[in-house]
């Protein structure tokens, strides 16, 4: 039959246009055997800025220290697609590339991804975790993080003496999970330590905003008596300062964020966020650019590298503070 | 009523089935192979062994999901709970694991849950009539509830290496997930092409009505079709969590819509009555070789996206091309000869 032709006219044309698309596409990218290859994973690109900052430090880092580079830029589409992200792995062990930095979509389902860039000798930087595994063939050369216990621990410690040791909390959650545990774990550890401040434990809102602020409305509705809510990400305390600015309540219901980001700063000069902890985040991505250096030159890497943090509320002459935080990422992403 | 079903349905392996399965998908298995092609040439480490068996081990789980929804989407079906019937049964029997149970038991545990899931949401769309896409979706959020209520936050991990082989090890240089998804494949095309319950899938899908009338026992049917996909939803759960050793209560979100995509790209139709086995092992393939390639040939994350979805609309295009399902272009071309 005509129709059934294997290579019938209309399907070799249509054939014949993915592959000139396909191909015209990918060809420029095609990688240069002189340049350092270089693989950024991140877990998702909807959690914060973070991991976007991190991307462009390490290129400025890079371009400060004079290196020759490609850099490749992958995501998984949720942060809860562990499959993907080894796929991805594999994908760039096959594809050949000198050096990794990795931000697991979570540190435990990444192990089988990080015995594998070890067993094929790429030097891996494993982000946002600090705890080398106790699985030597699982070992990535250098891990760079902020400490999530120790900045929920430092929110605790300013929640704590904000309320003066007494009062009622809601905490709103990012999504289940090691990240999630830490920040509330940091926190809860300090507050349990004043048996007069209540806690109403918040939902999971997948780190974002628009969920966050939904959850605070909702809070707020339920107990009217909160006088602090602490969000776990820059995107969750933004979403709650915003839920109790509409409520009317700023000067009475302090709120929290994580991380002290550009858009937490506007929000407290603004006045309808009262605290965040600040991380200095293109310090972590000139890390990871160091990291890689050192290792190309042969020289000693440091395989724990945890990054400080800065307590900032709407008092606080944080500009100082977070043009260096952001020295690097700024200019590119603003370029 | 009296009715003689073999009278009135076709024997199996006649009617929409894929008896022609080769060449019914042949537009996509050309574009499977001319893609291959071209990303050889821009990279050669693509077509190396260990990359296919990737590329393979990458789509098995996704393989033996996508077998199973081939036969809910020809029943004229959706699930779109598949992500979280995965993430209970895995945290559920990975705790039972990590608790000390036999794992041959647990994994029988694991298994028959799925399915008693699958047989729940089959009932409340054959009995209680509530249409599949609402029944999945109550059931979507349900179950990643109980999920969350199991585990919250915990990460399971730590699988005695019996399982994880069934993940990361190999036979003969073959990946295990590969041979397993083989497997399922397999059988899920005998099921679908020669026997009456693929014959009556199919007659369900094509007109509910009229299969009924033919004596087709529907409500039974439709059930055991859910059955199954909760049952091989489990064994691809098993695969994906053996391979990455570990799994918790928000794995396999949004899996649902790669695996209907790889079902609907394969050439199933989404109304229902017409299906391929082999269609949607390939359109699972596709989507894995899509991801992998595009990082080999170093294409950046953004454009990735942006070529995948043109490859994917080209690739149903060029098979709907290929079997005339085009009607205008069809007139069209009638009309030049």
């Amino acid at each position: 039959m005509e129709s059934r032709r294997l290579f019938n006219r209309r399907s070799f044309l249509a054939t014949g246009a993915a592959a000139a698309l396909l191909a015209a596409s990918a060809l420029p990218v095609q990688a240069d055997e002189d340049k350092v290859r270089i693989a950024y994973l991140s877990p998702s690109f909807d959690l914060s800025d973070a991991w976007e900052r991190v991307y462009w430090s390490m290129q400025g880092r890079l371009d400060e220290l004079g290196v020759d580079y490609e850099i490749q830029h992958l995501a998984v589409a949720s942060h809860v697609d562990h499959a993907g992200q080894l796929a991805q792995v594999e994908a760039i062990i096959a594809r050949g590339v000198d050096y990794v930095a990795l931000g697991p979509t979570e540190y435990e389902a990444a192990i089988p991804a990080l015995r594998k860039l070890k067993e094929a000798g790429i030097p891996t930087v494993l982000y946002n975790y600090l705890e080398p595994h106790d699985d030597e063939a699982a070992r990535a050369m250098s891990y760079i993080a902020f400490s999530h216990l120790t900045g929920g621990q430092m929110s605790g410690e300013w929640a704590a003496e904000h309320l003066g040791g007494a009062g009622k909390i809601a905490i709103i959650q990012g999504a289940p999970g090691v990240t999630n545990d830490l920040r509330v774990g940091g926190f809860m550890e300090i507050i349990e330590q004043n048996p007069d401040i209540e806690v109403v434990m918040g939902p999971f809102t997948d780190f974002d905003r628009t969920r966050a602020f939904d959850a605070a409305q909702n809070l707020l509705v339920a107990h009217d008596d909160i006088d602090l809510i602490y969000g776990v990400s820059s995107t969750i305390g933004l979403g709650a300062g915003q839920a109790i600015r509409q409520a009317g309540k700023s000067e009475t219901i302090a709120s929290m964020g994580f991380g002290g980001t550009g858009d937490e700063i506007v929000a407290m000069e603004e006045g309808w966020l009262t605290a965040s902890v600040l991380r200095s985040i293109d310090d972590s991505g000139a890390a990871v650019a160091d990291a890689f250096v050192a290792q190309s030159k042969g020289e000693p890497v440091e395989e724990i590298w945890g990054g400080p943090f800065v307590m900032i509320d709407k008092d606080s002459d944080a500009d100082a503070l977070v043009a260096n935080a952001t020295r690097y990422s700024e200019p590119m992403m603003t370029k | 009523m009296n009715t003689d079903v073999k009278s009135t349905l076709p024997t199996p392996g006649v009617g929409h089935a894929d008896r022609h399965w080769l060449l019914q998908s042949m537009g996509l298995t050309i574009v499977v192979m001319v893609l291959a092609i071209i990303f050889t040439l821009i990279n050669p480490r693509f077509a190396t062994l260990a990359n296919l068996a990737n590329v393979l081990t990458q789509s098995s789980h996704y393989i033996i999901i996508a077998v199973a929804m081939t036969f809910v989407i020809t029943s004229a079906g959706i699930d779109l709970s598949v992500g979280s019937v995965l993430a209970l049964v895995t945290v559920i029997g990975f705790a039972l694991i990590k608790g000390g149970m036999n794992p041959a038991l647990a994994l029988a545990i694991m298994f028959s849950l799925g399915a008693l899931i699958g047989a729940f949401t089959g009932t409340l769309i054959a009995i209680i009539k509530i249409p599949p896409f609402i029944a999945t979706l109550g059931m979507m959020v349900s179950l990643r509830g109980l999920a969350l209520l199991h585990s919250a936050g915990t990460m399971h991990f730590g699988l005695p290496s019996s399982l994880t082989w069934l993940g990361q090890g190999k036979v003969v240089g073959v990946p295990v997930p590969v041979i397993i998804a083989t497997l399922v494949a397999v059988v899920g095309a005998w099921l679908f092409n020669h026997t009456k319950f693929g014959l009556y899938v199919r007659a369900i899908g094509g007109n509910r009505e009229a299969a009924r009338l033919a004596g087709v026992p529907v409500n039974l049917i439709e059930i055991l079709v859910y059955s199954l996909m909760g049952l091989v939803t489990s064994i691809g759960g098993l695969i994906m969590i053996a391979r990455i050793d570990s799994t918790q209560a928000t794995i396999g979100t949004s899996m649902e819509i790669h695996i209907i995509a790889a079902v609907i790209i394969g050439g199933t139709s989404l109304f229902g009555g017409r299906g391929t086995i082999y269609g949607t092992v390939l359109g699972a393939i596709l989507l894995s070789m899509m991801t992998n390639a595009l990082v080999i040939a170093g294409v950046d994350n953004f454009w990735q996206l942006v070529i995948m979805g043109i490859i994917v609309l080209m690739a149903v295009s060029i098979n709907n091309l290929r079997e005339n399902r085009i009607s205008l272009l069809s007139s069209l071309t009638r009309r030049s000869r």
